[in-house]
């Protein structure tokens, strides 16, 4: 059963990237099944398996949520906030779905970018026009901002982390050249 | 003998007493639509000896007069108006074919792919020009004629006896192309008649012409054999790889690189970055050689040349073949640079030091992406990369730098290539498909006359991209050629507003470089208009020779072929490629898209 969970992890971390790595025991399927087994010689992996559900739990506040209105409300697999100095005064705020650098395996799937005078421990109140891509699936159509109009991201303090949300902003659909008027949602896990 | 058998099949026109000047112009004029135009397709000279161009240019223009004849002819039957055809041109038209034989067959000993094209073009207004003979004979005007060839056989036969024993004398003398063009001259003469005289005359004719011509014929053919071989090996001398000599040169700059930051190549004293530089230019020259010493031993003549593959590609790759040989120089030479960068940074201790040999390196690595492969920036970036593991501020500054930037480049790159998936342009690939016909590439097998005019029609209304596009001046630049297609990009146009706008996403300023290769590669191939892709409407298609294209490649085409390939592994006089000319309506960057 133990191992079932692992291989449960296993495949969880692939798909939400190395941020997963602290929860390579377990996952939160392998221990719902756990959890329903009454067997005799559970009693050691019960307590595992508790262990395993708060990992879980607290994975899913570590990966955060996200959604935009693209073609339609689009609900993405995980919201990652950063913050990178470039210079003295200058740094730069990210938003993306997936916690690799220039790289993205799961679909649907955002990054979002500004450059403002901030810290991630200034961040909440701020608002940063910035530019955001995204995407539904591999090698199909990449939403933007329009050309020369930046969406207007603001953050706010929140439980687990930080908050964003923008609304009223254009987004261009690259292959339709059409725009939709854009919300978007974000519960962001911090990225170090 | 290739001559007596061209003479005896030749039944043809007489008009020798009169001048040898033809209109036409008004031929051309009159030459409509009895079938559809030729393509205006042709193979150039390689041009290695000096013999070549002028003969490839006596075939164009034989060519154009007698097609043009033999089209108004044809025209003329259609409408039954053959008693009104001049039969004086008739047989002139004729004498240009015949001599356009000739002339290929002297091209084909010369080893020129042009060669093959005029001898099908030959054969086949030949075949048409005698299709037609026996219904001008039946004219009253070609009754007419046939006596007056007859005459003129007799009247001149003294002269061209005499002009025939000259022809001998010379090539006794040792003069063979003398007397070859002595001879011509005759023949220019003889065959605008001999199609309209009797069988017996006819031989009596060809007897004569055989007598002289077996003086020279054999050995002119194996002396231009020989002078082919000649020059062809002479020519594969003078473009040397010299692989052995860069390999070794590249050993020796990494050795003086890590001692002391500085090397000697050549006569300058260069240090890390700028002997990366020396290499790589050093390296695009061996690679250009070895595709043009590829193309010239093989169309040249192969083992019958003065110089081996083993000598063209030397020892120190242990290659078994032309591709093995560009394949391993290329895994040299990404070794030769890693372990060029390894050695510099090694001794570099101080922060500020480094940095500036790092951003050198940047520069350098960002102009050469797009000609080398992937692995070969890679192993690069794996040695720079030891500079992030170092304390201080430079790792820092550039591993920030790398969060900042990596996302935008990649977001970027889909936005390109999302846009260009809506541009909706065939692929270069698909396009050539269509217009590879059997007969006409990868292998000539019929005269390039003959290439369809339906798909020349459709090419102009086609539009179409093509991939890895370099660009060599403002207005023109060229696509890596893949699977016996190119493209040439026609046409002036600007990237500066994406440029701008690439270098503000990128952070990059006066003042503030990029810090990393993958930030360098964008800006640079953008200044310099390195494309992934450009598409537009085809402006022509031609077939090209691929001996013309490949051993004469030149050296601002140094990207034309992947730098770890040859373009082929085994090219004859027959080989062939397609080119598309492009006008551009929309060019994709890497990491940006633009609507012309």
């Amino acid at each position: 059963m133990v191992a079932k969970a692992k291989d449960s992890a296993t495949e969880f971390k692939d798909k939400s990237g190395d941020v997963l790595k602290k929860a390579k025991d377990g996952a939160s399927d392998a221990a719902g099944q756990l959890k329903d087994k009454t067997s005799d010689a559970l009693s050691s992996a019960k307590e595992k398996a508790s262990n395993i559900t708060q990992s879980a739990g607290n994975l899913m506040s570590m990966n955060g949520s996200a959604e935009i209105t693209l073609d339609k409300p689009t609900k993405f697999p995980a919201s990652h906030v950063r913050v990178v100095s470039l210079a003295p005064g200058k740094s730069v705020v990210q938003l993306k779905s997936y916690p690799e650098d220039g790289e993205s395996t799961t679909f649907p799937a955002f990054f979002i970018q500004g450059t403002a005078d901030v810290s991630l421990e200034s961040l909440a109140g701020k608002t940063v026009p910035c530019k955001l891509f995204a995407q539904t699936k591999a090698d199909g159509a990449v939403w933007q901002n329009v050309p020369g109009e930046m969406i207007q991201v603001k953050f706010s303090a929140s439980e687990n982390g930080v908050s964003a949300m923008f609304a009223g902003a254009n987004l261009l659909n690259l292959e339709t050249n059409t725009t939709t008027n854009s919300t978007g949602t974000f519960e962001c896990a911090e990225l170090k | 003998m290739r001559l007596t058998q061209l003479i005896r099949s030749r039944r043809f026109n007489p008009a020798a007493h009169l001048p040898t000047a033809f209109i036409f112009l008004a031929t051309v004029l009159l030459a409509t639509s009895a079938r559809s135009q030729t393509s205006s397709m042709s193979l150039p000279a390689v041009g290695l000896g000096p013999d070549a161009k002028p003969i490839v240019t006596r075939c164009q223009s034989n060519w154009a007069k007698s097609f043009a004849y033999a089209n108004m002819v044809a025209t003329a039957d259609q409408e039954n108006r053959l008693a009104d055809v001049d039969l004086k041109d008739y047989g002139n038209s004729f004498a240009m074919v015949s001599q356009m034989f000739r002339d290929s067959q002297r091209l084909l000993d010369l080893r020129e792919p042009a060669g093959v094209d005029y001898e099908y073009r030959a054969k086949r207004i030949q075949r048409e020009l005698k299709g037609i003979a026996n219904k001008l004979k039946s004219t009253p005007n070609g009754s007419t004629y046939s006596q007056k060839a007859e005459q003129y056989k007799n009247s001149s036969a003294k002269k061209r006896q005499k002009a025939l024993q000259r022809v001998i004398a010379i090539a006794q003398k040792g003069e063979l192309k003398k007397a070859e063009a002595e001879l011509d001259e005759i023949l220019r003469d003889v065959d605008a008649y001999v199609i309209w005289l009797n069988p017996t005359s006819t031989k009596q004719i060809i007897d004569e012409v055989n007598q002289a011509s077996s003086k020279f014929t054999v050995q002119l053919k194996e002396q231009r054999e020989a002078e082919a071989i000649e020059s062809y090996s002479k020519a594969i001398n003078a473009s040397l790889p010299n692989i052995d000599s860069l390999l070794a040169m590249a050993e020796k700059a990494i050795t003086e690189i890590g001692s002391s930051g500085s090397a000697t190549i050549g006569r300058k004293t260069v240090n890390g970055p700028q002997t990366l530089q020396e290499l790589f230019v050093a390296w695009q020259n061996a690679q250009t050689n070895l595709n043009r010493c590829c193309t010239l031993f093989q169309i040249g003549g192969g083992s019958k040349l003065s110089v081996t593959p083993q000598e063209i590609i030397g020892s120190s790759l242990a290659a078994t073949n032309w591709n093995d040989a560009a394949s391993k120089l290329s895994q040299k030479m990404s070794e030769a640079f890693a372990k060029l960068i390894a050695a510099d940074l090694k001794r570099l201790t101080n922060d500020e030091a480094a940095k500036g040999i790092y951003l050198r390196y940047l520069s350098t690595l960002g102009a050469m992406k797009h000609c080398v492969s992937n692995a070969t920036i890679e192993a690069c970036e794996r040695e720079l990369a030891a500079l992030e593991n170092r304390p201080g501020a430079l790792a820092t500054s550039i591993k920030n730098y790398k969060q900042a930037t990596s996302d935008t480049l990649l977001w970027r790159k889909r936005s390109a290539a999302s846009s260009a998936r809506r541009a909706g342009t065939n692929s270069l690939q698909m396009a050539a498909e269509k217009f590879k016909d059997s007969s006409f590439v990868p292998s000539l097998q019929k005269g390039l006359d003959t290439y369809p005019n339906e798909l020349l029609g459709t090419a102009q209304e086609m539009t179409v991209h093509a991939n890895n596009i370099q660009s060599i001046t403002a207005s023109a630049g060229y696509s890596v050629y893949d699977e016996n297609a190119w493209a040439t990009i026609i046409g002036e146009f600007s990237v500066e507003q994406e440029l701008n706008e690439l270098r503000s996403d990128l952070f990059v300023g006066a003042g503030s470089p990029p810090l990393s290769v993958a930030a360098a590669t964008s800006v640079l191939s953008a200044k310099r208009k390195h494309l992934m892709a450009a598409g537009g409407p085809v402006q022509s298609v031609q077939v090209e020779s691929a001996g013309a294209r490949f051993s004469k490649l030149p050296a601002n085409m140094s990207s034309f072929v992947p730098l770890d390939k040859v373009h082929s592994g085994d090219s004859n006089l027959r080989s062939t490629l397609l080119r598309f000319n492009i006008k551009p309506s929309w060019v994709q960057h890497e990491h940006f898209f633009k609507k012309l």
